[in-house]
């Protein structure tokens, strides 16, 4: 069935290295020509004894030339998978790892519901869309789903967080729920907020993009055909349209899985999630350049085997297509 | 390539450029937002910790986090519901360090205090007092100029895993702490005083001279010369005392679990997320009586409180015309207490146009900050005349700063060397918000109006601040300093004498460094106070800065939170907390 499917794959993961690597030079660069110091950031607002600021960056590596740096970092990633230390958090001295993969795992636990939920709901809504074309109700459901789209998380969190906290309090108790004003962990109710905050803003996006795909689909002739050789509109849209709209919906999904594992920023902020997002963001602004780089060659890798994964699976999803060079 | 591939990849690609088109514009518009907000509460309480914790610093002492159990049925309705758990809930930033040697940000600094002790520590009142010292420790003047300090260590001071404290492990510790291999930013600062000491800093000898063990419970500490503030130095955390056993055998890692001589220990410490302290039964001050205090590392607003998921929260300016109405059913539960820091405009003396003094008073004459308090603060924080804040020895209520004159301004201007021809005046601040915050632009239209100066803002992100203050780069700019300990010498010593590092205007005035250095080794205690004051008429007239607020700490406590006012420095005080049902 799939001609030529090993040559592609052995192609494209041939390319994996170059790639990254490509990714690790260009944030490293970054992380040379960033404004600040990080010594500066370690030793707080107090400007350091210039003795103490020498042996600190002596400490982290920080002195030598741009290749000599580079290598002795790229060399430590590939031979021992050490993503050196943490600058800001010494003593305790943690590792890039320690400090990453707790908050990747809520950031991702999040994620993935709220992936789940966006396909779930965002599918049979585009459809739904789709098929009542020209009436009402598909500029209704687009348009409802369209106003969470239209305001921004900042507003949104305090917003939502208010109503279920103190606006409804009463009614969500019915529920045997007491959702809390802020992140508090081992508390599930905590998910409420934070979830819905990454889910009902995309709702509109997929449904939109579900519906242009429907009515790309609905156009076919085989479409037509399935009709004209009797089947029931309920068969039609489950058997013929709904399967060929979802190839470009899959491709979505598999972009969507990176977004997952690095957090939001804001979502995360704002409700004080402990996750990946919010604390990148803060590494940032530590100039904690280890603990960038580590999460940029992260989410690259999820990135390029996402879009290797999608590839194939195409085959399987599209019979038609064919990546052996001969097919064509 | 064939069309239908063509298709396939515009198709794959779309989504993610417009996602990142998507992200760009989001990055934009919340780090405004979000920043702004975190802007208003920072300035409000305007202490240096705020500002540098991080970009996100929200961190007002505060929240806290429930168990399930009492955060329940009813709570919120009634916030005043009476509590059950022994178990005090706060919210703090997570420490970025627990090795006392390392600390430099207030935040570490708050947990640190609680986990282990020095010879000495401030109470409530910031007056010092014996901490693993029975005593105050006895007072020798040498003859040749320096002076020892005696201590004796009390007999029942113990690590939390009941091992003795001894003269040993004092000498251990301040060995350890000021090592060049420790790398610690501060003990330069801290321990400097002692006979030796900076020669071993900076690795030049093996051991600090003037720390000599005595017998088991002796210790003698000689300073260079007779210099006050020395003691108040010693209740930082770079003295204070580790466990030599626990650090030696993982140099790196031990501070994950520190067995120190504090009243409190870590039970639970989720990276991250919440840190849980429960108290040391055997702390040699007297134990705590409540059985943990829970901390979660975000958090602590108002809205938190109201909802009884934390014990006590900061108020920020956005909340605190509401509780202090009378009427409001929090402003019972309202707290306010002055802080020991500042905040201020600084000026790069060395760069042009703040290089002539008449140009730095006619800025800072311009500027009306009765009215900044009142009308954009709505009475967060009270108006600083002077440099030392209330509670600092030398601090004088009846000072008076440069007035509000416009007039007076717009002539100090015209008679500057820089009149009629003031190069663009940009002021520089810290942060990340898409509005500079409502006090700066007060001020910037402030300086307008009576000045006719447009002041341009740039604000700049933090790890840049700093590293840019310290070369002089900017022409003005805005922060904030809290006291590490309290002594004048912390404010006008470190930050205006034309030698100290930390001293960021470039200010450099031979007169004002000759009083200070009287201040240093003077042992009257009224002609200290008369120096200081001295020291700060002087440079307040010569206005490197000007002087705009006094910190004050507004927080919300529940009523059954017995024993706690919020500390004025970085203090032990969760010990004294008891929660009454």
């Amino acid at each position: 069935m799939a001609g030529g499917l090993l040559p592609f794959i052995v192609r494209r993961l041939l390319l994996v290295p170059p790639i990254l690597f490509a990714v690790l030079l260009i944030t490293f660069a970054f992380t040379q020509i960033a404004p600040g110091d990080p010594v500066r950031i370690i030793t707080g607002s107090r400007q350091p004894d210039p003795e103490v600021a020498e042996r600190i960056r002596e400490e982290f590596g920080l002195n030598g030339g741009f290749v000599e740096r580079f290598g002795d970092y790229t060399w430590g990633v590939v031979t021992r998978g050490d993503f050196g230390l943490s600058y800001f958090n010494r003593s305790p001295q943690r590792t890039v790892w320690e400090l990453l993969s707790g908050r990747i795992w809520v950031s991702a636990r999040l994620g993935l519901i709220s992936l789940a939920l966006i396909f779930l709901l965002g599918i049979p809504l585009g459809v739904f869309a789709a098929m009542n074309r020209g009436t009402w109700k598909d500029p209704a459901t687009i348009g409802f789903f369209m106003i969470f789209d239209a305001i921004p998380t900042i507003v949104f969190i305090p917003l939502f967080t208010w109503l279920l906290v103190f606006g409804l309090d009463d009614v969500i108790r019915l529920f045997g729920l007491d959702v809390p004003s802020f992140w508090i962990p081992g508390n599930a109710a905590s998910y409420i907020i934070p979830l819905t905050a990454l889910t009902l803003p995309s709702l509109a996006g997929m449904a939109r993009f579900v519906r242009a795909s429907v009515l790309t689909v609905l156009d076919q002739d085989y479409v037509r055909t399935a009709h004209a050789k009797g089947l029931g509109p309920r068969t039609v849209v489950y058997r013929h349209v709904l399967r060929n709209s979802l190839l470009p919906v899959s491709t979505v999904f598999a972009l969507s899985i990176v977004s997952v594992v690095g957090g939001s920023i804001f979502v995360e902020t704002l409700y004080g999630v402990p996750g990946v997002g919010a604390f990148v963001f803060r590494a940032i602004g530590q100039r904690d350049f280890n603990v960038l780089l580590a999460f940029t060659l992260l989410v690259a890798t999820i990135f390029v085997f996402a879009n290797l994964v999608i590839d194939i699976a195409y085959v399987f999803i599209d019979p038609r297509i064919r990546y052996s060079r001969r097919s064509q | 390539m064939t069309v239908d591939r063509l298709w396939r990849v515009a198709a794959r690609r779309w989504p993610a450029a417009m996602a990142l088109l998507l992200l760009v514009t989001l990055v934009a518009a919340a780090c405004g937002g979000g920043g702004g907000d975190d802007d208003d509460a920072d300035r409000a309480r305007t202490t240096r910790e705020d500002r540098d914790g991080s970009a996100q610093a929200q961190a007002e002492p505060g929240a806290q986090a429930v168990e399930q159990a009492d955060a329940e049925p009813g709570g919120s309705a009634a916030p005043a519901a009476p509590r059950v758990s022994g178990e005090l809930r706060i919210a703090r930033q997570e420490p970025i360090t627990l090795d006392p040697a390392l600390v430099t940000d207030a935040t570490s600094a708050s947990y640190v205090v609680e986990l282990f002790s020095g010879l000495v520590t401030l109470d409530q009142d910031l007056n010092i007092v014996p901490d693993l010292a029975e005593a105050l420790p006895e007072v020798i003047d040498n003859p040749d100029g320096t002076v020892t300090y005696r201590f004796v260590l009390r007999r029942d001071a113990l690590f939390h895993n009941n091992r003795r404290v001894t003269a040993d492990d004092v000498k251990w510790s301040l060995e350890r702490n000021a090592s060049p291999d420790t790398f610690s930013p501060t003990a330069q600062d801290y321990l400097g005083d002692i006979v030796g000491a900076r020669d071993y800093i900076r690795g030049r000898i093996d051991a600090i001279t003037g720390v000599e063990v005595i017998d088991e419970r002796t210790i003698d500490i000689t300073v260079d010369a007779p210099k006050e503030y020395f003691l108040a130095k010693l209740t930082y955390p770079t003295a204070f005392v580790v466990d030599r056993q626990q650090v030696e055998a993982d140099p790196q890692n031990w501070a994950r679990d520190p067995n120190g001589t504090g009243p409190f220990r870590v039970q639970e410490w989720q990276l991250g997320e919440q840190m849980v302290l429960v108290p040391f039964d055997r702390y040699h001050l007297g134990p705590a009586t409540i059985d943990a205090v829970r901390i979660r590392f975000a958090g602590g607003a108002v809205t938190q409180y109201e909802n009884d998921e934390v014990d006590i929260a900061g108020v920020g300016v956005n909340d605190i015309e509401r509780v202090r109405d009378p009427a409001d059913s929090l402003n019972a539960e309202f707290v306010n207490r002055a802080e020991l820091s500042v905040s201020y405009i600084g000026f790069n003396v060395r760069q042009p146009p703040f290089d002539d003094p008449l140009v730095r008073q006619a800025f800072g004459m311009a500027l009306d900050k009765l009215t900044l308090q009142e009308v954009v603060l709505m009475g967060a924080l009270p108006v600083a005349e002077g440099i030392l804040p209330p509670g600092i020895l030398a601090y004088d209520p009846d000072f008076r700063g440069l007035p509000f004159d416009p007039e007076l301004a717009r002539e100090l201007l015209d008679d500057s060397s820089y009149a009629g021809r003031l190069p663009t005046v940009r002021l520089t601040i810290s942060g990340l918000g898409a509005t500079p915050g409502p006090v700066i632009e007060a001020m910037q239209q402030m300086w307008l109006d009576n000045l006719g100066v447009e002041v341009q803002i740039q604000q700049v992100e933090t790890a840049t601040f700093y590293s840019e203050l310290d070369r002089g780069l900017y022409q003005m700019f805005n922060i904030g300093w809290i006291a590490d300990y309290p002594d004048p010498e912390n404010f006008l010593d470190l930050l205006f004498h034309s030698r100290s590092l930390q001293n960021n205007t470039g200010y450099s005035n031979p007169d004002v460094d000759a009083i200070l250095e009287a201040a240093r080794v003077e042992s009257d205690l009224d002609e200290r106070i008369r120096l200081y004051r001295q020291a700060e008429t002087v440079i307040v007239q010569d206005a490197p800065w000007l002087p705009l607020f006094f910190g004050q700490a507004n927080e919300l406590v529940k009523p059954y939170v017995q024993g706690y006012t919020p500390p004025r420095i970085v203090i032990p005080y969760l010990r004294f907390i008891t929660l009454t049902e």
